[in-house]
C-alpha cells in the first residue's frame, strides 16, 4: 500500500512539475512532501480509481492526515476485503 | 454616516491596531499618516487607487480616501483591474467629495464568467454587519489570510479596525505554514477563511499552536465534514459560516454547526436587514431590507446559487452556471471540454465536477474516442495534452473513455456527477 501511494505521488508530482522530498518517510509531513493540496486531491482520486475506494468518503468522522504515515494508515484501515 | 477616519477617532489612539512583518503599528500612527496622505494626495482618477503592496500603507490610504474622494479603486495584488478603472470612473471620480455624499469603494468581482466587474460599495454597505462593540473587539486579534483589496479580506480588515481589535497580517506569499506561525506568535484569536482554505489549515502542523475562539467560513459552501472537523479541532471556538452576496451587498451567518441554514430564515422577518426567497427553479434570491420602510427595499437579486429545502433546513447544491470551484479557482467545464475535443482522437467530451474530500471539488472528464484510437495511449496523450493547454487546476484528475457521451432530453450535455 505504501509503495503504491508513493508511486502515484511520484506520477502526480512529475505531471504537475513538482518535486517530492527524498526520502519519503512515515514522519514526512504531507504538506512538506512536495505535493500541494491540489496534488493530494488528485492523489485521492487516482487511488480511488486504482484501489476502488476513497477512505475519506467512507469515514463517519473526517480525519485530516498530517503525515505520510497517517495517510497510509487511513488507506490500510479502509482496505476493501478481498 | 461618518467616514472611516472619524469612526476610529473615538478609539484609544495608543492601542496597537496592526501587526505586520513591518512591525507593530499604533492607531495614532496610522491616523497621523492618513491626515498627511490627505494633505499630500494628488487628486484625479489615476491617483485614486489603493494598492495592496504594504498593508500599513493600504490602511492609511483607506483612512485618507474615505470621506475625501468621490471614489477610489481597490487594486488587488495578483490581478490588474486598473485598466478597466479609468473607463469605469470617467472624469468625475477621483475628485474631491461634495458634502453629504459617500465615497465609493470600487472593487472587482470575478463574476461567474471569470470576467471581473467593477462594483461600487461604500463604507455603510461594507460595514452593515460589522460588530462595533469595542469591549468585545478588544479581546480579539484577527488574522488576515486574504488580499484586503478583495471583498473577503476587506471585511476582516474593517471588522478588526472598527471593533477595536488588532489586525495581524502575515506575508501570505511566504506560504501558509509560516503565515499560521506568524498568527500564532502574535496571538490571533479570530480567523476567517473559505472551507477549502480551512481544510488546508487543518492539514498544517502549525494549526496546533493556534488558539482560535472565533472561526468564520465563507465564500464557498460549508459542508458538514469541514464544520465537524473544525469543531473537533477547536471545541471551545465559536464557528460561523457566512453567506454573502457581493453584488447585493448583504449576507447572513449561521452558527449552529450544521451545513446549510434554518428554514426559518426564509420567512419574512426571519433575518435582520435581509430577505430571502427560493425561486421555483431552486435559485436563491436575496435583497436588502431597509429600516426606513418597504419603499426603500432593494430589488431581489439572483444569487445563481441553487438550494434545496429538506425538512427544516435549506442546503446549498452549487452554482447555477455550473462553474466548478477547484480550491478557489473557477473552472468552466466548457473550456476543458473544448480543449479535449480539439484533440484529433476525441469525438466528444463531458467535463464535470467530482466532489473531493480534501479539495472540495476536482474536475473529471469522460471522452468518447474515435474507433481507430487505442484507449490507453489516448488517455496518456490526453493527460499530456491538457497539461500543455490548461492550468493545473483545470486539468481533469481522471479521464475515462466511455462508449458514448449522453445528452439530456433538451439536447444539452448533462454534467451531473457520474456514478461510475
Amino acid at each position: 500500500m505504501r509503495e503504491k501511494i508513493i508511486e502515484v505521488m511520484g506520477e502526480i508530482a512529475e505531471a504537475g512539475g513538482l518535486k517530492l522530498v527524498a526520502p519519503l518517510l512515515d514522519e514526512t509531513v504531507l504538506l512538506e512532501s512536495g505535493l500541494d493540496s491540489l496534488g493530494f486531491a488528485v492523489l485521492v482520486t487516482r487511488l480511488e480509481e486504482d484501489l476502488g475506494y476513497d477512505p475519506f468518503t467512507l469515514m463517519e468522522e473526517p480525519v485530516y492526515p498530517r503525515t505520510l504515515g497517517d495517510f497510509v494508515a487511513i488507506y490500510e484501515r479502509y482496505r476493501l476485503p478481498r | 454616516m461618518r467616514n472611516f477616519l472619524s469612526l476610529l477617532e473615538k478609539q484609544d489612539q495608543k492601542r496597537i491596531a496592526l501587526i505586520s512583518p513591518s512591525g507593530h503599528h499604533r492607531l495614532a500612527e496610522l491616523m497621523t499618516r492618513a491626515h498627511e496622505r490627505r494633505s499630500n494626495a494628488l487628486v484625479g482618477v489615476r491617483h485614486a487607487v489603493v494598492r495592496n503592496s504594504a498593508i500599513d500603507q493600504f490602511i492609511v490610504d483607506l483612512l485618507a480616501f474615505d470621506g475625501f474622494l468621490k471614489a477610489f479603486l481597490l487594486q488587488p495584488r495578483s490581478e490588474n483591474i486598473f485598466s478597466d478603472w479609468e473607463g469605469f470612473a470617467g472624469s468625475t471620480y477621483g475628485t474631491p467629495l461634495c458634502s453629504g455624499e459617500m465615497t465609493s469603494w470600487v472593487m472587482g468581482t470575478s463574476g461567474t464568467t471569470g470576467t471581473p466587474k467593477l462594483i461600487p460599495h461604500n463604507l455603510a454597505s461594507l460595514t452593515a454587519t460589522t460588530k462595533t462593540d469595542l469591549a468585545i473587539g478588544a479581546r480579539h486579534h484577527w488574522g488576515l489570510l486574504y488580499d484586503p483589496a478583495r471583498f473577503a479580506g476587506l471585511q476582516v480588515l474593517l471588522q478588526a479596525l472598527i471593533s477595536g481589535a488588532v489586525l495581524v497580517a502575515p506575508e501570505i506569499e511566504q506560504g501558509l505554514d509560516s503565515a499560521l506561525d506568524f498568527m500564532a506568535e502574535h496571538g490571533v484569536t479570530s480567523l476567517s477563511a473559505t472551507p477549502s482554505y480551512w481544510r488546508k489549515i487543518l492539514m498544517s502542523p502549525a494549526v496546533d499552536s493556534l488558539k482560535l475562539t472565533q472561526l468564520t467560513l465563507g465564500g464557498e459552501i460549508a459542508d458538514q465534514a469541514i464544520l465537524s472537523a473544525l469543531r473537533r479541532a477547536f471545541p471551545e471556538g465559536r464557528i460561523v459560516h457566512i453567506y454573502a452576496s457581493t453584488e447585493a451587498g448583504v449576507g447572513f451567518s449561521v452558527g449552529d454547526d450544521k451545513a446549510g441554514f434554518p428554514f426559518d430564515y426564509l420567512a419574512d422577518g426571519g433575518l435582520k436587514g435581509v430577505q430571502l426567497r427560493v425561486r421555483d427553479d431552486g435559485h436563491l434570491l436575496i435583497r436588502k431590507i431597509h429600516n426606513s420602510g418597504p419603499s426603500f427595499n432593494g430589488e431581489f437579486f439572483d444569487t445563481e446559487d441553487i438550494v434545496e429545502v429538506k425538512a427544516d433546513r435549506v442546503h446549498f447544491l452549487g452554482r447555477a452556471s455550473g462553474t466548478i470551484n477547484v480550491g478557489g479557482n473557477k473552472v468552466t467545464p466548457e473550456t476543458v471540454e473544448a480543449i479535449l475535443c480539439s484533440h484529433p482522437s476525441v469525438v466528444a467530451a463531458r467535463v464535470f465536477r467530482k466532489p473531493n474530500s480534501l479539495m472540495g471539488n476536482l474536475v473529471v472528464a469522460e471522452v468518447q474516442i474515435s474507433a481507430s484510437a487505442s484507449t490507453e495511449i489516448t488517455v496518456n496523450a490526453l493527460n499530456e495534452f491538457c497539461r500543455a493547454h490548461l492550468e493545473r487546476w483545470q486539468c481533469p484528475a481522471s479521464i475515462r473513455v466511455v462508449e458514448h457521451i449522453g445528452l439530456a432530453a433538451s439536447g444539452k450535455l448533462s454534467r451531473t456527477v457520474n456514478h461510475g
